[in-house]
């Protein structure tokens, strides 16, 4: 665990006419069909904030509406390897996202030991008129799926079906 | 901005031979079971950087119980284990598995056609009315819900176990649509055990919608007729209006092949299979793993299919109230993302078979048992969506059998969602599809440039391979009058 939890994001995305502007550390990787992005970071836990906060920005909307309502998730998500653990973080991020219907623009990791993540998303309530960026993300694949050790970085590369 | 960086290059492949004109063949080698098996011309190969689509094939070939080869449609590109336009068929009883990912995120993603007993000309003058109207009445994009919003578990699973004749039971079209559906609009399901409250909750609240990304509803033309005969027998004649609704499970089937991919993961080293890519994860379809999800693919297929039921209604209803026209009868409803159970004979002995397409579509041919009796001396519709601005295809089967009776499902991508995004802005590709007398609306304007349809292969040339492949033939071709996008 670290002592200071590690956040990306925060406000919503910007973006400019050819697309969303990736958060610092993140490199998106042309991918015919879908999304992947490869993604650096000082410390495991901003690896997992960044990935999140380039996930969501490939879609969510540019600008928060005046008098939106913030919103927070919080997250304990438990796998047995690195690998399925920033899977299985990004598939709660997406799945609670949907079904509470929040845009997630800022995530705060507090820490990844032991097969967990725990943290907090945060956003606001979505609406009818909620204009979003690109489309959705169906789902996190295994495809190329990496998590590890850089040097004193961290790395990870992660594809998502659009 | 960053740019968007290639595909690591360490996993190119080399190897691919000619065989024909369109065929293409990768010899078996190292952990392939069978070989790879490309229909193509020149011009179709993956052409784009990093493609790893040739790659996916091979490992595809590695799947336990594959048998003949593991094929890729003329519309192949790279996906993520299977590669989009991947056909692969296991023996059920040589040990062969399901693998989730062979049907992707998307299950039962596919297309619905409409006709229509209305000219173009008699439609154009109302166009803008008429997709306003669609736009108002199916929901589209990110979020939101659908148009028959479900409350409980015993209301989705009645869909879950009866697909579109659940819907139709609820009031959302006729008995006679499900004869012109795939597996007359649902596939059978013992239990929905596996799938997951997460997954129902993803559920329940969209069915009637037809989300983001490459899914739309067209009002298209009948630009051009190849066999009139057959056409005629579907319904469609030069110059008539029809309409093309693509989409699929939405959440609940995204959250079904999440968890199901998970479960096979951990499962894999007690079944004793080793892949090369993870996303490939696999059971074999006789064992607890493959049962649960096989099952919960049909169910999730089901919803699919009766989204895209519930959505026609909302099309009739939209045509009913500008064009005072509610006939639209079904042409056809068929998958391009599922894994099937099905027979065929394979080096002479008939065998049950799990099917998998991922990006193809069945294409049974004349005198198969499982086409309705008025298509049955012509074969099966193929329903090929084009690109927004591009054409689409009515195709039918033929006999040619080596690819488990399967064709190409769209044009196929050659250019990344990120490029396609630097090619041209939304709300000016818009008014360039306007000028060409397409009316696009779309939720997302500013992410439109991803579908533009530079970013497609040439569809009139898949659709030549894919006849010169004998994999299918062309019955019409449509062009677009109007567009709606998610």
């Amino acid at each position: 665990m670290t002592a200071e939890p590690a956040s990306e994001g925060g406000q919503a995305a910007s973006a400019s006419a050819a697309g969303p502007s990736w958060p610092p550390g993140v490199q998106p990787i042309a991918h015919t069909a879908d999304l992947g992005f490869d993604v650096e970071a000082p410390s495991l836990e901003l690896c997992f904030a960044r990935t999140a906060a380039a996930l969501f920005r490939s879609f969510v909307p540019r600008r928060q509406p005046d008098g939106a309502e913030p919103a927070t998730v919080e997250l304990d998500v438990h796998a047995d390897r690195l690998d399925e653990l920033m899977v299985a973080w990004l598939e709660e991020l997406l799945y609670l996202s949907e079904v509470r219907e929040i845009v997630l623009t800022g995530f705060v990791v507090r820490g990844v030991d032991a097969g967990r993540v725990t943290g907090q998303a945060s956003g606001w309530k979505a609406g009818p008129g909620t204009q979003y960026s690109g489309p959705a993300i169906k789902g996190v694949t295994r495809h190329g799926l990496v998590v590890e050790r850089k040097g004193a970085a961290w790395h990870a590369r992660v594809f998502v079906d659009v | 901005m960053a740019s968007a960086t290639a595909a690591p290059s360490d996993q190119r492949v080399e190897g691919l031979i000619r065989e024909d004109e369109f065929r293409w063949v990768v010899a078996r080698h190292g952990a392939m079971r069978v070989p790879g098996v490309v229909f193509a011309s020149e011009a179709l190969l993956p052409a784009a950087s990093g493609d790893r689509s040739i790659l996916q094939v091979i490992n595809v070939a590695t799947l336990p119980g594959i048998v003949r080869a593991s094929y890729a449609m003329p519309d192949i590109h790279w996906g993520y284990g299977f590669p989009i336009g991947g056909v692969a068929a296991t023996d059920v009883s040589a040990g062969g598995v399901v693998s989730p990912g062979g049907v992707g995120f998307d299950i039962s993603c596919g297309v619905r056609l409409l006709r229509t007993p209305l000219q173009a000309d008699e439609v154009k003058p109302q166009l803008g009315a008429l997709m306003h109207e669609l736009a108002r009445t199916v929901p589209v994009g990110t979020g939101g819900g659908g148009i028959w919003r479900l409350d409980t578990r015993a209301d989705i699973d009645r869909v879950l176990h009866r697909g579109a004749a659940a819907a139709i039971a609820a009031g959302y079209g006729t008995d006679e649509d499900l004869t012109h559906c795939e597996d007359q609009g649902g596939l059978p399901v013992e239990t929905t055990a596996s799938v997951s409250d997460r997954a129902i909750e993803r559920g329940l609240p969209q069915l009637g919608s037809l989300g983001s990304g490459n899914h739309f509803l067209e009002v298209q033309q009948v630009e051009q007729v190849f066999d009139a005969d057959v056409a005629r027998r579907f319904g469609l004649t030069a110059g008539q209006v029809t309409v093309m609704i693509h989409t699929g499970s939405r959440g609940l089937g995204h959250q079904v092949c999440s968890d199901h991919v998970r479960a096979m993961v951990k499962a894999l080293p007690g079944y004793g299979i080793v892949l090369p890519d993870q996303q490939l994860a696999a059971a074999p379809v006789d064992s607890p793993h493959g049962h649960a999800y096989l099952n919960a693919m049909a169910a999730s297929a089901n919803y699919g299919r009766a989204n895209r039921q519930v959505i026609a209604w909302g099309v009739r209803r939209s045509f009913q109230r500008v064009l005072d026209c509610a006939d639209l009868p079904l042409v056809y409803d068929v998958s391009h993302n599922l894994a099937k159970l099905e027979r065929h004979t394979v080096d002479g002995r008939n065998r049950m078979l799990c099917v998998h397409r991922k990006g193809a579509t069945r294409a049974l041919p004349p005198g198969h048992p499982d086409l309705p009796t008025d298509y049955v001396d012509v074969g099966q519709p193929v329903l090929i969506p084009g690109s927004m601005g591009t054409a689409s295809y009515v195709l039918v089967g033929t006999r040619s059998s080596e690819t488990f009776y399967s064709t190409c499902h769209g044009a196929g991508r050659v250019m990344s969602r990120h490029q396609a995004m630097k090619t041209v802005g939304g709300r000016a590709l818009a008014a360039r599809l306007k000028n060409e007398g397409i009316l696009v609306l779309a939720r997302a304007i500013q992410s439109l440039p991803e579908e533009t349809p530079e970013a497609y292969k040439d569809i009139d040339e898949v659709v030549r391979v894919c006849e010169g492949a004998g994999l299918s033939r062309a019955v019409a071709r449509l062009t677009p009058l109007g567009v709606l996008k998610g």
